[in-house]
Parts: structure tokens; C-alpha cells; sequence
């Protein structure tokens, strides 16, 4: 293909992305609020990673800082992206912008409100072409563009090329904004919720469109999305986050068949079983996570906690952060019981209930 | 008022509000405190620049221009309250009949809105003293009628907004008669944005009342308004073009603070300026 | 498009008809008859009924206004009561002198206020944002005649560079009528700019809050393509409208300039008109103008729906 990039070849045996010690605020009038702090993970070439967590948890602040576009009033306070070897944060606004689209690719979550509505779908995705590869012909541009569209499964992609987004479904807008990361041969692709707002059959298709792209062309994938289902399904490997800090990592397997942070337990709990009876109540978190700003002194998902119930409230869950420390092979979590006799037999009993929900999640993926 | 209180908060508004209780400071103790008569004539003081007795210099008739400036700062500011008030009136009771009922009464209202909406008020102004003739109770009325269309949209619109949400529904549910409906739920609902619009049909009153006036069709003389004042002036603009220039002045002053408060109190209502933190993700 | 086109325009014809009942409602309001409130009630009645008759207000209501939307679409406005003069060569008389000062107007407020709006909106709330809207709130309060005025005794009193009075046609000698018109044409520009700048600047503001224009960012288009494609292009529909405003702005700001400059346009017949209570020049004044309002309307209504696909579907 005409689009090849010429890059510089990324390290073997190195992450493509690491993330060290990330802290983002946002300043309003008011003063400074520091709603992501000390985030760090890496993502491997080829390796899909989720980024889970409910709204206000900040895993949509960690994957915007890795391209520098931190909403405002937000501002990336202290952290080192390193990305291919080289430094993110040191980029010039002429790197910054080769960098973003080329070799690191956005997908948002509403695909509607992203593409422009004065212009038609294909010439939005050859303005990416345009922009990154001057010098291509629009004979070739436009070959590559209709490509793509028949790569993301877009029906008769000849007739959608020429039309305006708000002629197309909702599942067509999502596959042309995946069609346009795809198009520059992205080495990391950053999908922020991209199944939320469609529904659960097209979701399917997107999440298997997501796995092809990453099977044939080796592109990592950092994949945000509160949906616990979603990531079971594609994800390699996991990052829980809770009130702007990551709680537990591990492989996707080993978070599900034994998580060892009391939030990301709850999460699993409350998914309700297809396959059972439907349960007599939803079994929500109790409680919602605190405001950006008002974080309690140490834990901070102790006043929800069951865990810590359970242990008769130990005083050190109140007064020191937990750290993220490593519990088992490539597992990690800020518990400061993660690993005691106590999780184990919460663990255990709540194995059955994952087991269940790993089922309709298997379910729903042959369906 | 809380709602005072956020509006002064908006530095910008500070200045307007202290400009404008300067100016209505002026109106209301001004022709008072003066001693002065804004009528005096004296000839042999025409065109008289700059003086301790005259401040502001005299005009085509010798009459003080600073008394003058005074008075008609009473004349003006009244004139474009009362029109303001008038096409608020209006407005209100057309965009609320419209929206409430609905139906063709709402559809034709509109339409003749729309046409109005596209017409400056000015030239509907200027086409209704035409019609009885200029004074200052016809400028009044001509304002007021002129403002009356860009009222009624923007209430009409609140009102159906309203309308369409689901606790004014409830209301009705429970048997709440139209009256009733519209006091409690419909009218405190387009309050801000009311209140919004009618600062900035006080400023356009007192532009109009002055561009009337410099056409002679506003107040007439010998009644001293800042509108008239210009008109006096139009005549002698090669000899004395200060007496057009000056009351201007004063009619872009006071203008500018009214917006200033305007402004001030649109950013203070809107609930979009005020950004969430937790939004962030 | 073309269905929408005609669909636009078949909805102004109503709009029309409507005019024209208000433009013949609008002499028959004042109390009395138009004639007497000319005239005067002192005077001779013999006079004021021949002047009835002569036009026509002896008949009932329906007959008048049929004769008279007959004689309209004729192309026949009446007499005028003053001048005893057919009314419509009068105004067709002073169209271009008012259309010469509208375009001149038009040129110099697009040219002050859409890099003015633009950057303002763009730099939203900066030091830029804060110069601007505080420039142009001042300018909101300014009246024409006080702008007309104030450039007059700037360039013809004092600096002497520009002439205070005369017209030229453009077309017998372009360079004495340019000559003519720069200060008429500035003052209405500057009484149109600032509603220009305000429009200009909270529409792109609201672009720029809209998710495709960091999505852009995202994909790394560079500044040049954001700008003109996205930023730009979404402004043009909501641009079109606003024009519309712009020509009623204009038109509003040319009646009190003409009055100044003594420039023999519409706007000058107009005053004359009110203040002479010549009911058969305003009738026709009026029609015009509420035509020239409607036409425009329908223009940019037309032209939105051209730039903007999403209101083709309505």
C-alpha cells in the first residue's frame, strides 16, 4: 500500500507505550483539582489493554494524556510518556502533530458529534491521508480510503463514501471512525468507549473488528470502557481504576477468575448472570465515588468497601493510600489485604459467580 | 438577592451597575439639585464654548447644554424604561398566549413574528409615529410595539419548553387550572431569560429614542431629551457639531453600561459557564 | 434543494399577502381618513371629499384593496399627496443611490467584523476576546448619526479630506462618487459591525465546544484544515442568516445617515414621508422595504440549506 509509513523501528523486546507516574489537574477559577495521580502502566506492541473503571475514575483523562490533549481546563501536571523510545511530553507542536493520527490513533466514544457534518464522510477520512502522507495522488488516497471501508465491514462503501454522517447509522459512523484511525497504519490505537452507544449486536461486530485489526496488523490497542463484558471479551490485559488511581493490573484471566482489589469485585458482582435466574436485587457498588478534590485521607474506596467491613474497619485503610504493590505473578493492587487468608475466602466464593458471568459473556460473543 | 449577588460578581457587570446608578442618580436628583433653567434662552450666549457658567456650552438658542444634558437624561431614561416595560408587556402576553394555546393561534403568531423579527425597529418605529404623529408618548408607544416581536419569540419558546417538561405535565395531572399553571411553573421558568432580553431592549430604547430624536421624530421641543437635543444640533452641524456630538455621548455611556449588565447577568444565569470539575472522565 | 427551494418560497407567498393586507391596513388605522389627517381638520371639505374620491377612499374596504393590490402588481404605487407626483419613478429614483450606500456599508462591516468575530471567538475569553466584545459593546450603544457625525467633523471639518455633502452616481464618474460615499458608507458599516462581531463570534464559539473540532485535533489535521474545514465551513450556514439581519441593519442605520449626509437615497424620502403625512409615499415606502425584507429572507434561508445538508431533510 501507497500509505506505508516510514518510521523508526520500535525496540523489540520493549513496551511501545509506558506510562510513568502520570498526574493530570484541572484548573478552574475556583483553584486546581488533581483528578489523575500516579498512573503508571505500559502497553506492549500487539497487546490489548483495558482501562476500566465508572465515570469520574479518570481512565479517559490517563488515555487523552497519552496524546497531550487533555480537555481543558485540564493540564498533564507531572508524569513521562515514553512512546517508541521517544519522549511525548518533549514534542514540538509540529512532532505532536505528525504523532497523533499517524502513529498513535483515536477512536471516541460518540461517533456522531466527532464527525464533521458539512463534509462527506470520505473526504473526512482522506483528510487524514492529506495531512500525513503529502505527496499521495487522490487516485491512490482514494483507493486506500474505500479499502478501509471495506476492511471495517461498511457495506457498498463506493455509495457511504459520498454521503454526509447524518445519513448514516449509528454503526456506520462508528466503522468510518475506525476505518480513519485505521488508515494511517497505526502503531497504538486509543478507543474510548467505542461500543457505549451502540447497541449490543453491533457492539459485538466492533469488538471482533477490533480484535481482526489487532491480529493482522500487530496494532496495540488501549482500550477504555466501563463495561467489564467488553473487556473480558478482547482485552489482554486489564488496569482497574478507581477516583483517579489505578487499583488493581493484571492479565485478563487472572483479574477475572481471582481479582484482589475489594472494588474491582464488586464490579464483577454486579453483572448480572444471563444464565441463572435473574437475581431477586441488582447488586450495585453501594454508595458513588467521591469528588475530585474531597478524596479521603487514605484509601479511598474504603468508605465503600466491603472488604474492610469485613476486617471490623482496620484504621490503616483510613489513614494510609494504599501503594500498588505486586501480589502474584504480574498482578498487581492497592489493597492493603489483597493478600491475606480473608480475600482468599471472598475470592473463592465469589468465583462461582464470575464463572457465571464468564459464561453469558461467552455467550454473547458466539451469538 | 442571591441572583444580584452572582450577577456583581461578574467583574465586567461591577462597572455597569455603578455607570448606571450614577446615570439614574443623575435623572432622578439631577433636574433637582440644578438650579438652572433647561429653557432659558439667551441670545447673545449662542454657541458659546466650554465656561464656569456654561460647563458644557450653550446652544442655538443659548440654553445651558449641561442643564440640558440633565434634564433630558430624566426625559430619555424614562422614555426607554416605559418602552422597554411596554414591549416586555407585549411580548410576554403574545409569546405566552402563543405558546399555551398552540395550535394555528401559535403557528400564524409566529409567522407574523418572523416578519417582524427581520425588520429593524427602527423603520417600525419610525413607521408607527407616522401614523399619530411624534411626541414623546408616541415614541413610547412606536418603541414598545417595535420591541413587542423579539420579546414574544423568546418567551414563546420558554414557554413551550417549559411546557414540555414532564413536572409541568404532573401539575397538570393533579388538576392545577391554567392560571395557576402559569404562575407557579411556566413564568418563573423564563424569568432569567426575561429579564436577560429586557436589559438589552433598554439599551436599544435609548439608542432609538436618541436616532429618533436627531430625525424629529421623537420628542419635541422645547422638552429636553437627548434624542431632541441632537435634532437641535442636526441643523448647525458645520458651526456646532459638539451639540449633536455631546448628548451622543451620553446616549453611548449609558448604553454601554446597561449592556455591560446585560451581559453579566446572561453569564451569571447561564448554567454552562459554571464548570464541573468531576466531569472530566 | 430544489425542493426545498420552492417549498421556501412557495411559504413566502402567504408572508407577502399578508404584507400587503398590513401595508393597506397601515394607512386606514389612523383615526379619520388619510386624506383629512393631511390636509388638516380646518380644512376646505369640499377639497377633502374631491381628494376622497380622487383616491378612492369613498369605496367600501374590499373594493379598495383589490384596486389597489391591482394597481400594485402593475406596477403602480399612487400618487403621492405632496408632490402630486407618481410615486413609484420617485422611489425607483433613489434605489440605487440607497443601494450604493448599503453595499459600501456591507463591504466595510464584513471587512471590520468576520476577522474581528473570528478571532474573538477563537480566543475565547483571552486578552483578544476581552479587547473586542468590550470594543463592540461600546459600539452597540453608538448610534448612526452620532458615528455619521462624529467622522464628518473628523475628516471634513477638521482634516478636510473628504467631502461632508454631494452625490455622485457611481456610474457617470466612479471616483468623485466613491469620493462621496466613504464617509456615509463608513458610519454604516461601523453601526453594523458590532451585531456582525457578536453573531460572528458566539457562533464560533459554539463550534468550537462541538467534539469534531478536537477529534481533528486528535487526528492530526493541522491548524490550516481545522480552520477552514471545520471551523469556517460550519460557520457559513448560520453566516447566511445573519446576513439577512445584516441588510435590515443596514437599512435601519442608511435612514438616519442619509438624513445627515443629505445623500438622495430612500431612506431621505422616507423622513420626508412621515414628517410631510404623505400616506400614499410611506404606503408604497413601506411595501418596498417589507419586500426587500422578505426577498432577503428567503435568499438566505435558500442559501443555508445550500451550505448546510442537514436542513435539506426538513
Amino acid at each position: 500500500m501507497s500509505l506505508e509509513p516510514t518510521r523508526p523501528p520500535v525496540p523489540p523486546n520493549a513496551p511501545l507505550l509506558e506510562v510513568t507516574d502520570l498526574a493530570v489537574d484541572f484548573t478552574t477559577r475556583t483553584g486546581s483539582v488533581r483528578v489523575v495521580e500516579e498512573v503508571s502502566f505500559t502497553v506492549d506492541p500487539g497487546e490489548i489493554v483495558g482501562l476500566v473503571g465508572e465515570s469520574g475514575s479518570g481512565k479517559t483523562v490517563t488515555m487523552m494524556s497519552v496524546m497531550r490533549l487533555v480537555p481543558p481546563p485540564g493540564r498533564i501536571a507531572t508524569g513521562r510518556i515514553m512512546f517508541g523510545g521517544q519522549d511525548v511530553r518533549s514534542f514540538d507542536a509540529d512532532r505532536m502533530r505528525r504523532f497523533r493520527g499517524d502513529e498513535v490513533a483515536l477512536i471516541p466514544p460518540d461517533a456522531t458529534a466527532a464527525l464533521n457534518p458539512v463534509v462527506k464522510v470520505g473526504d473526512q477520512v482522506m483528510e487524514g491521508v492529506r495531512s500525513h502522507r503529502p505527496g499521495t495522488s487522490d487516485a491512490d488516497a482514494h483507493r486506500s480510503a474505500i479499502e478501509m471501508f471495506q476492511r471495517v465491514g461498511l457495506p457498498r462503501p463506493e455509495l457511504r463514501f459520498r454521503r454526509y454522517p447524518h445519513e448514516l447509522s449509528g454503526g456506520m459512523q462508528q466503522r468510518i471512525l475506525i476505518a480513519s484511525a485505521l488508515q494511517m497504519s497505526p502503531r497504538l490505537i486509543l478507543a474510548d468507549e467505542p461500543t457505549t452507544a451502540l447497541d449490543v449486536t453491533i457492539q459485538a461486530q466492533i469488538l471482533r473488528l477490533l480484535l481482526e485489526v489487532r491480529d493482522e496488523f500487530g496494532t496495540a490497542i488501549l482500550f477504555v470502557t466501563h463495561d467489564l463484558a467488553a473487556v473480558a471479551e478482547i482485552c489482554d490485559r486489564v488496569l482497574v481504576m478507581y477516583s483517579g488511581r489505578v487499583v488493581e493490573t493484571a492479565p485478563v484471566h487472572d483479574l477475572f477468575a481471582a481479582p484482589l482489589h475489594p472494588y474491582t469485585r464488586a464490579l464483577m458482582a454486579s453483572i448480572p448472570p444471563l444464565s441463572a435466574d435473574p437475581p431477586e436485587r441488582l447488586q450495585a457498588v453501594a454508595g458513588s465515588p467521591p469528588e475530585p478534590g474531597s478524596w479521603p485521607t487514605g484509601c479511598r474506596f474504603a468508605p465503600r468497601c466491603e472488604l474492610r467491613l469485613r476486617l471490623d474497619s482496620p484504621e490503616i485503610c483510613a489513614t494510609i493510600q494504599p501503594p500498588l504493590i505486586q501480589v502474584r505473578a504480574n498482578h498487581q493492587a492497592a489493597c492493603h489485604f489483597a493478600d491475606t487468608a480473608v480475600a482468599a475466602e471472598a475470592a473463592a466464593a465469589l468465583a462461582d459467580a464470575v464463572e457465571a458471568a464468564e459464561a453469558t459473556i461467552v455467550g454473547e460473543i458466539s451469538a | 438577592m442571591n441572583a444580584f449577588r452572582r450577577v456583581w460578581a461578574v467583574r465586567s457587570a461591577r462597572l455597569g451597575i455603578i455607570l448606571a446608578l450614577l446615570l439614574v442618580g443623575i435623572a432622578v436628583l439631577g433636574p433637582v439639585l440644578l438650579r438652572t433653567d433647561p429653557n432659558a434662552i439667551d441670545v447673545r450666549a449662542r454657541f458659546a464654548g466650554p465656561s464656569l457658567a456654561h460647563p458644557l456650552g450653550t446652544d442655538d438658542l443659548g440654553r445651558d447644554t449641561f442643564t440640558r444634558l440633565v434634564h433630558g437624561s430624566r426625559m430619555s431614561l424614562y422614555i426607554a424604561a416605559v418602552s422597554a416595560l411596554l414591549g416586555t408587556a407585549l411580548g410576554v402576553s403574545i409569546g405566552v398566549l402563543s405558546g399555551f394555546l398552540g395550535g394555528w393561534v401559535d403557528i400564524t403568531g409566529m409567522r407574523i413574528v418572523d416578519l417582524f423579527f427581520a425588520i429593524p425597529t427602527l423603520l417600525v418605529a419610525i413607521g408607527i409615529v407616522a401614523l399619530f404623529g411624534p411626541s414623546a408618548t408616541t415614541t413610547i408607544l412606536a418603541l414598545g410595539i417595535a420591541y413587542a416581536p423579539l420579546y414574544a419569540r423568546l418567551v414563546r419558546g420558554a414557554v413551550v419548553g417549559v411546557r414540555g417538561r414532564t413536572y409541568v405535565d404532573a401539575s397538570r395531572v393533579i388538576g392545577a387550572s391554567g392560571w395557576r399553571l402559569l404562575r407557579t411553573d411556566i413564568l418563573p421558568g423564563i424569568l432569567p431569560i426575561a429579564l436577560v432580553q429586557s436589559t438589552a431592549l433598554l439599551g436599544f430604547a435609548l439608542v432609538d429614542e436618541a436616532s429618533l430624536g436627531f430625525l424629529g421624530l421623537g420628542v419635541q421641543p422645547p422638552d429636553a431629551s437627548w434624542g431632541a437635543m441632537t435634532n437641535a444640533g442636526r441643523q448647525f452641524i458645520f458651526q456646532a457639531p459638539w451639540l449633536t456630538l455631546i448628548p451622543g455621548v451620553a446616549v453611548i455611556i449609558a448604553v454601554f453600561a446597561i449592556n455591560l449588565i446585560g451581559d453579566g447577568m446572561r453569564d451569571a444565569l447561564d448554567p454552562r459557564t459554571s464548570q464541573r470539575v468531576g466531569d472530566a472522565g | 434543494m430544489a425542493r426545498y427551494a420552492l417549498q421556501r418560497i412557495l411559504l413566502a407567498l402567504p408572508l407577502l399577502f399578508g404584507l400587503s393586507l398590513l401595508v393597506f391596513a397601515y394607512v386606514r388605522i389612523i383615526p379619520g381618513d388619510p386624506v383629512t389627517a393631511m390636509l388638516g381638520v380646518q380644512s376646505n371639505p369640499e377639497l377633502v371629499a374631491r381628494l376622497r374620491a380622487q383616491y378612492g377612499f369613498d369605496k367600501p374596504i374590499l373594493d379598495q384593496y383589490l384596486l389597489w393590490l391591482g394597481n400594485i402588481l402593475h406596477g403602480d404605487f399612487g400618487i403621492s399627496f405632496r408632490s402630486r407626483q407618481a410615486v413609484g419613478p420617485l422611489i425607483i429614483d433613489r434605489i440605487p443611490a440607497t443601494l450604493q450606500l448599503m453595499l459600501g456599508g456591507m463591504l466595510v462591516a464584513l471587512v471590520i467584523a468576520i476577522p474581528a468575530g473570528i478571532r474573538a471567538g477563537m480566543r475565547y475569553r483571552k486578552r483578544s476576546d476581552s479587547v473586542i466584545s468590550t470594543v463592540t459593546l461600546v459600539g452597540l450603544g453608538s448610534p448612526g448619526f452620532w458615528l455619521g457625525t462624529f467622522l464628518m467633523v473628523i475628516f471634513a471639518l477638521v482634516l478636510k479630506v473628504l467631502p461632508s455633502q454631494g452625490y455622485e452616481p457611481f456610474l457617470r464618474d466612479p471616483v468623485k462618487s466613491t469620493q462621496y460615499m466613504i464617509l456615509p458608507a463608513v458610519a454604516i458599516g461601523l453601526v453594523a459591525a458590532p451585531f456582525l462581531i457578536r453573531v460572528v463570534r458566539s457562533a464560533v464559539i459554539e463550534i468550537m465546544k462541538e467534539p469534531f473540532v478536537p477529534y481533528a485535533d486528535a487526528r492530526g489535521l493541522g491548524e490550516r484544515i481545522i480552520f477552514w474545514r471545520y471551523i469556517i465551513r460550519n460557520l457559513l450556514p448560520q453566516f447566511v442568516v445573519v446576513l439577512g439581519v445584516l441588510v435590515g441593519v443596514l437599512l435601519a442605520g442608511s435612514v438616519a445617515i442619509e438624513a445627515l449626509f443629505n445623500w438622495p437615497g430612500m431612506g431621505r424620502i422616507f423622513i420626508g414621508a412621515v414628517t410631510e403625512r404623505d400616506y400614499a409615499m410611506l404606503q408604497a415606502l413601506i411595501l418596498v422595504y417589507g419586500l426587500i425584507f422578505v426577498v432577503i429572507n428567503l435568499i438566505a434561508e435558500i442559501a443555508q440549506a445550500a451550505l448546510d445538508p442537514r436542513i435539506r431533510l426538513k
